[in-house]
């Protein structure tokens, strides 16, 4: 038990941190063309970079920790988040938004009204991505290298050099319940919070 | 010339902001190494040839995996649009699947194929097979039963339909497959290299920074950031020439 929650606080944690950057940062390059020039070329520079290559920097750095592990997972979860916040924004459309402003609204209630809830079915599209992925590097991150000795993915990778091919056949299952049951979550919420709209399953 | 490189302020930014620290001895220069020293690691890695045998293997898997997913995806994909029955028997098990991470099952592929090319070549290919099946799903269901008509009432044999109609029809999408793909076949191929392996670039990264040569995880992590940065270019490319008619979908993939 201990192996899954400390996988658990590894992946949600570095999703959480960031997942949530990157939402946070994608609609305010969505509104904000300054913020776009600035975040644009650094994203299109590394996105199609294999975010894990980094690991062994992030090792350097701060060891086999579970600090390396989350900053990773963050990292990683930043670009779907961002990218679909940013995309979410951008198909707005803008009559929407003149509609709002002629009836008076203000860019805060504009943003809070029309933009936000409109571009929150490709957010949701993102996150989803991003959970499929936290949960990927934290197997990853794990089986490179963990202290404590603990996690779902050093679990694996020690019955596998042990032989207990019994324990690591559970383990992956272990990890292949959680992936499974995170993401049908997510959708079970993510239809929730779309209830009565037009929306595509995935 | 002024105006595009004032659109990249935000990499020179970066990269000052980085010499800065290294050079600044507030951190750790071992740990924070400046971009000269990162960079003649760089150019040490490709003139001693330590680079060339690492980085054959990664393209190995990455294209082994990527060219087998492609024709295999394709099919698939076809297949379950074209024939209910095998959209049926196919598709509860692929949208079952798709949730999982599959990279757990890896230490299998170590047991059933060994620690050498073949277990990172299986791994790469059923990873990159999802994003071409499901995309070649989608884009055979999306073709318009009116141009098959068409081109059938003109007299095209099945072959010619096939050609013809189909397969530009279809091209689009399974391009926006390949290109969400081929990124997660780079990357793939390097967590499994540092999981277990013994060679390619991953494996050299992980070694190096576990043998403690600092520079050279940076040197190793900014060889595979070019190779991810190229093969999405030649795969852009190469779709910008043969599907000249559509612009490209917005992507989101993983790596």
């Amino acid at each position: 038990m201990g192996h899954v929650a400390i996988s658990l606080y590894r992946s949600m944690a570095g999703l959480i941190l960031g997942a949530g950057a990157g939402v946070l940062l994608g609609l305010m390059s969505g509104v904000s063309r300054r913020v776009a020039g600035f975040f644009d070329p650094i994203i299109s520079l590394s996105n199609p970079v294999p975010k894990v290559a980094i690991l062994p920097v992030l090792i350097v750095w701060f060891g086999i920790s579970d600090t390396s592990k989350i900053v990773l997972i963050a990292i990683t979860t930043f670009f779907p988040a961002y990218l679909s916040a940013l995309a979410g924004v951008r198909q707005v459309q803008t009559p929407w938004v003149w509609a709002a402003r002629s009836m008076g609204a203000r860019p805060a209630q504009v943003f809070r009204k029309v933009v936000f809830p409109a571009a929150l079915p490709q957010i949701l599209g993102g996150l989803r991505v991003a959970l499929a992925l936290a949960f990927i590097l934290m197997f990853a991150s794990e089986a490179v290298g963990t202290a404590h000795r603990a996690g779902l993915g050093f679990l694996v990778i020690v019955a596998e050099a042990g032989g207990r091919w019994d324990l690591m056949l559970s383990a992956i299952t272990v990890i292949g319940i959680l992936g499974f049951t995170a993401d049908r979550l997510l959708l079970v919420a993510s239809r929730s919070v779309l209830r009565g709209r037009e929306t595509s399953r995935g | 010339m002024a105006r595009r490189l004032a659109r990249y302020h935000s990499i020179a930014l970066l990269l000052i902001g980085w010499e800065v620290l290294a050079r600044s001895g507030l951190v750790n220069p071992r740990l924070f190494p400046s971009l000269p020293s990162i960079g003649d690691e760089l150019v040490q890695l490709f003139t001693t040839g330590i680079i060339w045998p690492h980085l054959a293997a990664t393209l190995f898997r990455v294209i082994g995996g990527f060219a087998g997913a492609t024709v295999a995806g394709v099919a698939i994909g076809f297949l379950m649009a074209r024939f209910a029955i095998i959209g049926r028997t196919v598709e509860p098990f692929f949208s079952a699947s798709y949730p999982v991470p599959r990279i757990a099952i890896y230490p299998i592929f170590i047991l059933a194929f060994g620690l050498g090319h073949l277990s990172k070549v299986a791994l790469v290919f059923l990873e990159c097979l999802y994003p071409i099946a499901i995309t070649t799903f989608y884009g055979t269901r999306a073709i318009d039963p009116v141009y098959v008509w068409a081109a059938e009432n003109m007299g095209a044999s099945r072959r010619q339909v096939l050609l013809r109609v189909v397969a530009p029809a279809l091209a689009p999408y399974v391009f926006n497959g390949l290109r969400v793909a081929l990124p997660i076949a780079l990357a793939i191929a390097v967590i499994t290299e540092m999981i277990g392996a013994t060679e390619g670039i991953g494996y050299l990264v992980a070694y190096a920074a576990a043998s403690l040569a600092r520079a050279q995880v940076f040197a190793g992590v900014l060889v595979i950031a070019i190779v991810g940065f190229i093969l999405d270019a030649g795969i852009s490319g190469l779709r910008d020439r043969l599907v000249f008619w559509e612009r490209p979908a917005a992507s989101i993939g993983w790596n």
